[in-house]
């Protein structure tokens, strides 16, 4: 109980150093954000304008009163509006935000599915054919990069064969290459660490006195091996669910996908500032709660007992 | 009721049990000792057919029951290993699994041995023997790494108890305990051959019955513990009997002059 | 590949690295040159690698992007363990405050894949070639801090150090003679492959636009430029794409073949699981 509110601290003081370091560096980085917001309109650009824009905005008062000004709304939820749309930029993100999540859904069934039984399957049936062929698959996960991934697959599935639409999103065909590359792209890196995992714990000295228990060589396989294999999988699942977010923000731009990474990647190029910052707030706080709960998960499953030596 | 015949393995032209024959009656206590690297723990695994792939064993057999072990089935082999023998390891870590509770493991053991039993049965046997040990119950509920190891070493007594084996192995159960744990763990193991009526073949310094001794894969000297000791052959028994600890050694040293 | 003896290899590595830096300065061929009439050609003798929108010698391009994707990788990862290994023998030898310090940063860090955190720096400062070059220095000082870390803390509890102490050496000759050999094999293990790593990083950063600015002949940055004739001239996207994953497997082997040659144990095996999480 005390290590989890010491967490939770951690992890709001994180934020919010995060955040402010996020605040300064943008209101010192180059860039003007009035000439943003009146180049979305389209109109040629007066002196007057600007200079009525920035005082609206606030961007003439000293840095430390912007950013009091700036917590201040923070915290009564008002996060700015979009320089381009004129639109909340939370508004924006949460708009865009199912395509994302049914993005990583999908890439995450891919990527276990390929995964589990490939990686499993080698590691019990080590020096086959199918060993070799995980191999492969994982060796070349660690020199493609998704993004060419994507366009190999455009090229071969939807030039060549036709079988299912390039770009855009609207039905359940257009998540099907999207989804196919994340997770093939991510099930790489889980296949040597399934792999080595389970032949890791097929080692475990005890398993001798476990067969000798009379336990048959199915369930110690199962109800054991796997088990124990499933720690470092565990362990590493919260960063892999960021990891996941952050390549779907390429594939997005791959598949010219309208989910939030996307609508980040538009808004960087064009200096969208409020967009940003709201996209780095949620991120930061997103990655470090879904590492929380990781945490809570693989104390909960009772895998922490692990590694922690004997007696 | 077990006879080991001339067993003889080896790795890579080294011959790491040489000509090993001796005979285990019911509910006696046999103890292997010897010098480290003799081979005693390698005869103990032998004769559950644990030996390493790299070993070869060239000849001899290890009759369990009458029925030879070397020649068995393997599936056979694992029916015979679990139901009859237990086996009690040096390393206390290496009894139980690290990722299940002790509830579960036993669990899945008494399932298998006790098959048709309904759980709340299942869970008073365990209880019994977790009794038979002298542990309270809360031990069930926990993990391996939060036990001590004689803790550890005391429920893989209870873990034999529960599976009535008529042959307990146990491989140095006490090197790693300190005396008077380790005290406890042979009084337990007295116990248990009492109650369950099973033989004990143990790998100790702690000499007991029947005595053999092994030096480089051979077994050099054998025989009733007292006799050995009282008029040992070979300059390596005589250096056993030296180190003896101290509050036996005036009496015997007695009597061998 | 694998059974490819050491030797060799290191050669090619060797011939690959040199020609990076030295073809792009005496191949004459501009990578630069538009020529409409020469656009979107497919490869043969005058353009050997064909041309793309632009009529721009697509060979040419790879040569000088090399100087960017890898010569960049390389540079970003020097300066990397440049500030990351002498913060990690810091933490490691005062431990107390410090170490504290560092150790906290990096459980905060290492809850970010590599990609998104570069990705969330480069949004902030804006999209540009430098600052992703920022942003792979501020996403990896610390893992190289958090194994050094580990490996001097490791030593410093040796007797070796203890005994050397006690008969008075000073911190530098501690740190000469004590730590820098035990980390030295790991260091370069994560470097090499490293390298091809942040490789693709700056190239994902560059193909969606945040990286490398055309007509800088970034690979990714290439990649980027030319998608929209993926249809009909995909051999504007194939080589450029195929240097990428020739560059990065070679890379990838080096770092396996260093780690076989190294390290006789195991833990930066366990490293890399936690950093090479960053492409999953």
């Amino acid at each position: 109980m005390k290590a989890a509110s010491r967490r939770i601290i951690s992890f709001l003081l994180f934020v919010w150093i995060f955040s402010t370091i996020s605040f300064l560096l943008i209101s010192l980085s180059p860039g003007d954000p009035a000439t943003t917001i009146l180049r979305a309109e389209d109109v040629t650009v007066t002196e007057e304008q600007l200079e009525q824009v920035r005082e609206d905005l606030g961007l003439n008062e000293p840095v430390w009163k912007q950013y009091i000004q700036w917590v201040g709304s923070f915290l009564r939820f008002d996060w700015g509006e979009s320089y381009v749309t004129q639109e909340p930029a939370l508004k924006m993100l949460m708009q865009a935000f199912p395509a994302t999540l049914s993005l990583s859904a999908g890439a995450f069934i891919v990527a276990m599915g390929v995964a589990a039984p490939l990686g499993v399957y080698s590691a019990i049936h080590r020096g086959t054919w199918v060993d070799s062929g995980a191999r492969l698959i994982s060796i070349s996960g660690a020199s493609v990069p998704n993004f060419l991934l994507g366009l190999f697959f455009i090229q071969l599935f939807a030039v060549q064969l036709g079988w299912f639409p390039s770009m855009g999103s609207g039905t359940w065909w257009h998540l099907v290459l999207p989804s196919l590359t994340l997770g093939i792209g991510m099930s790489s890196f889980y296949i040597r660490l399934i792999r080595s995992s389970f032949l890791e714990s097929m080692a475990e000295p005890s398993l001798t006195a476990v067969s000798l228990r009379g336990i048959s060589k199915r369930r110690i396989r199962w109800g054991y091996v796997f088990r124990a294999a499933l720690v470092p999988v565990f362990s590493v699942l919260g960063v892999s669910i960021s990891s996941l977010i952050g390549g779907t923000v390429v594939i997005e731009v791959v598949f010219g996908f309208p989910g939030v990474g996307s609508l980040i990647v538009d808004s960087i190029t064009r200096r969208d500032i409020p967009v940003i910052q709201c996209f780095t707030i949620l991120m930061i706080a997103g990655v470090t709660f879904i590492q929380l709960i990781s945490d809570v998960m693989l104390r909960l499953l009772g895998l922490g007992h692990y590694g922690e030596g004997g007696p | 009721m077990l006879e080991i015949r001339h067993l003889t393995v080896c790795h890579e032209d080294v011959f790491l049990l040489n000509n090993i024959t001796f005979q285990l009656e019911n509910q006696e206590w046999h103890a292997i000792a010897g010098p480290s690297g003799a081979g005693k723990s390698l005869t103990a695994h032998a004769i559950c057919s644990l030996l390493p792939k790299n070993m070869e064993r060239l000849s001899g057999s290890v009759i369990f029951e009458g029925e030879d072990v070397t020649k068995m089935e393997k599936k056979r082999l694992d029916v015979l290993a679990s139901r009859s023998i237990s086996y009690i390891f040096q390393d206390p870590r290496h009894s139980f699994f690290p990722l299940l509770s002790m509830y579960k493991q036993w669990d899945d053991m008494v399932k298998v041995q006790y098959p048709g039993l309904s759980k709340k049965e299942r869970k008073v046997k365990m209880l019994n023997a977790l009794d038979a040990v002298k542990l309270p119950a809360v031990i069930l509920k926990s993990y391996p790494s939060q036990l001590s190891g004689g803790q550890i070493q005391r429920v893989a007594l209870a873990a034999a108890w529960l599976m009535k084996p008529k042959l307990i192995i146990a491989d140095e159960p006490t090197s790693a305990l300190d005396a008077v744990t380790s005290q406890l763990i042979m009084e337990l193991l007295e116990n248990l051959r009492e109650e369950t009526e099973c033989s004990i073949l143990m790998i100790s310094h702690d000499l007991r019955e029947v005595l053999h001794y092994l030096a480089d894969g051979c077994i050099i000297e054998q025989g009733r513990a007292a006799s050995v000791l009282l008029s040992p052959q070979f300059t390596v028994t005589r250096q056993l009997c030296r180190a003896i600890p101290l509050l036996k050694r005036p009496k015997m040293e007695e009597r061998v002059h | 590949m694998k059974k490819l003896p050491d030797k060799i290899y290191l050669i090619v590595v060797g011939f690959f690295l040199v020609g990076i830096f030295i073809l792009p300065l005496t191949w004459q061929v501009s990578p630069f040159t538009i020529s409409v009439t020469d656009r979107l050609q497919g490869p043969s003798l005058v353009h050997w690698l064909g041309t793309d929108h632009l009529g721009r010698n697509i060979f040419s391009r790879i040569i000088h992007g090399a100087g960017y994707t890898v010569g960049f990788s390389v540079l970003s990862i020097f300066i990397t363990a440049l500030i990351g290994v002498p913060a990690g023998i810091l933490a490691g030898v005062k431990g107390k405050g410090t170490d504290k310090f560092l150790m906290r940063l990096g459980d905060a860090f290492l809850a970010f894949p590599d990609f998104l955190l570069a990705l969330l720096l480069s949004a902030v400062l804006g999209p540009g070639l430098f600052n992703v070059i920022l942003a792979v220095i501020f996403v990896k000082w610390i893992q190289y801090s958090y194994l050094v870390r580990g490996i001097t803390r490791e030593v410093m509890q040796g007797q070796a150090v203890m005994i050397s102490r006690i008969n008075g050496s000073s911190f530098f000759s501690i740190v000469l003679y004590h730590i820098s050999p035990a980390i030295a094999g790991h260091v370069l293990v994560l470097c090499t492959t490293d390298i091809g790593k942040v490789m693709l990083l700056i190239a994902s950063l560059s193909y969606i636009g945040l990286g490398a600015q055309p007509p800088v002949p970034e690979w990714g940055a290439m990649l980027n430029e030319s998608r929209a004739y993926l249809e009909g001239h995909p051999h504007l996207l194939f080589f450029p794409g195929l240097a990428i994953v020739l560059t990065s497997l070679l890379f990838y082997i080096a770092g396996d073949k260093c780690r076989d040659r190294l390290l006789k144990d195991r833990r930066i095996e366990k490293e890399e699981t936690m950093e090479d999480r960053c492409y999953a």
